[in-house]
């Protein structure tokens, strides 16, 4: 298919030449890395890896190197089979070059481990399926995001919505106004066609808490109108919570910020206790 | 997690709930109204994969659509929108990312499906990011829009 990528300049991995792929300007990537040293860079690989877990080893030293993965990513099979795109070479070209030479990398090497593991792994789980062990290829991935996350190389538009989360527990900077009223309004807006049409907020032991991906309000409104009218129609009783947290994404989980990811699910969690439903409806 | 050994409540998603709400006949169909045109549906990693709603979700398709076409591979095995693991943001990476997922629109192709069905907006994300970098002239519809349009809505409910 003709798309506009005409005479671009490629890009080609120093340690791996056969790693090669358009540029993706990203100030997220291209200027954090400005910021770190090589110390700083040690130091933070020694933290996440240092004290070897068994789970770490278990991949790690498990791995045949087989390349049954490769067949399972759809970035590789996407890719023509470029064998780069593989699970065990996106582990080869981080992980295991970290451990190899013992956290002694430098700026732009972590670039790389984070375009890698930021945006050519969707953590699916897929690969682990196809591994003749079962490896838990995806966690390893997970420990790289958490490398880069802590040296703050991540792509933009990710590390933005893991401020919004740090700050408001939602991805769209909602306060706790924009919500209610948000329900309020879509309460009466939806409420015009159907008799006695409610959007309870806070409902002490209903049977169903909804919980929207936090885009919803803001821009999926008629989601809630969706929601409001199977749940009227259906006679459920329901309830959305009116305190933080009510968003039911959780960007922190990618990018393994784990002190945000928790006050999320704890928070969610609380509010299912607070109110004592029996269920959590999740959209996501 | 969180000092429960045991939660005191169920987590589910809405795709899991909906099924519940068929299944307990709260919520009917309208014959009449179900989707005619070839529908397809796109198996959330999370969900599926790790949670195992794959045949809920097969319920509430057939229930509500009259031509229901699995890709190939399915449920478990399906392959990932691609905008999934934290990449639905990453909107400045798109074609980066639609590129790197032509199995996907191979997938929806070969079914001949005319609306791709996501359970989740994270994969609707994904799948409209699919359908337009690849042409594939499908469209994209929720679980929620789907049952609005073909349930019964009792009069004695409606307003006036």
């Amino acid at each position: 298919m003709a798309v506009k990528e005409a005479v671009k300049e490629k890009i080609v991995s120093r340690e791996f030449p056969e790693y090669i792929r358009d540029p993706n300007p990203d100030k997220g990537l291209d200027e954090t890395i400005k910021r770190l040293t090589p110390e700083k860079i040690e130091k933070t690989i020694k933290a996440v890896l240092g004290g070897r877990s068994a789970r770490i080893k278990a991949v790690l030293d498990t791995c045949i190197h087989c390349g049954l993965c490769a067949e399972a990513c759809q970035w590789y099979l996407s890719n023509d089979k470029d064998p780069t795109y593989a699970p065990v070479a996106k582990m080869r070209m981080t992980i295991w070059e970290m451990i190899k030479r013992d956290g002694k990398v430098d700026a732009e090497f972590i670039k790389q481990c984070a375009r890698i593991v930021f945006t050519e792994c969707n953590i699916c789980h897929r690969c682990s399926m196809y591994c003749p062990y079962g490896l838990d290829i995806t966690f390893i991935i997970g420990m790289v995001r958490r490398i880069c996350f802590l040296l703050g190389v991540i792509p933009q538009r990710q590390l933005d919505q893991n401020q919004a989360h740090i700050v408001s527990l939602n991805q769209v900077w909602y306060s706790q106004n924009d919500w209610l009223d948000t329900n309020q309004w879509q309460e009466e807006e939806v409420g015009a066609g159907f008799k006695d049409l409610r959007i309870p907020i806070d409902k002490e032991g209903a049977e169903a808490m909804w919980l929207p991906l936090g885009a919803e309000p803001k821009t999926g409104i008629y989601h809630i109108e969706r929601t409001a009218k199977i749940m009227h129609v259906a006679g459920v009783d329901w309830t959305v919570p009116g305190k933080d947290v009510w968003d039911s994404s959780n960007m922190p989980m990618f990018v393994r910020d784990f002190e945000t990811m928790q006050r999320i699910v704890r928070g969610l969690y609380d509010n299912a206790a607070r109110l004592r439903v029996k269920k959590m409806v999740l959209t996501e | 997690m969180l000092g429960w050994k045991e939660l005191p409540f169920e987590v589910i998603q809405t795709g899991e709930f909906y099924y519940e709400l068929l299944m307990d006949g709260r919520i009917k169909i309208d014959k009449a109204k179900k989707i005619k045109e070839p529908v397809t549906l796109q198996d959330p990693c999370n969900i599926i994969r790790r949670a195992g709603a794959a045949e809920k979700f097969r319920y509430f398709v057939n229930a509500t659509c009259e031509d229901f076409r699995d890709m190939t591979p399915n449920r478990e095995h399906n392959f990932c929108c691609n905008a999934g693991g934290g990449l639905a943001a990453l909107s400045n990476w798109a074609a980066h990312k639609a590129k790197g997922n032509r199995v996907k629109a191979e997938q929806i192709k070969a079914t001949g499906a005319k609306i791709v069905i996501t359970p989740c907006h994270n994969c609707s994300t994904g799948i409209k990011d699919v359908i337009k970098y690849w042409n594939l002239g499908v469209k994209n519809m929720f679980f929620d829009e789907i049952l609005v349009n073909t349930m019964v809505i009792p009069e004695e409910l409606k307003a006036g």
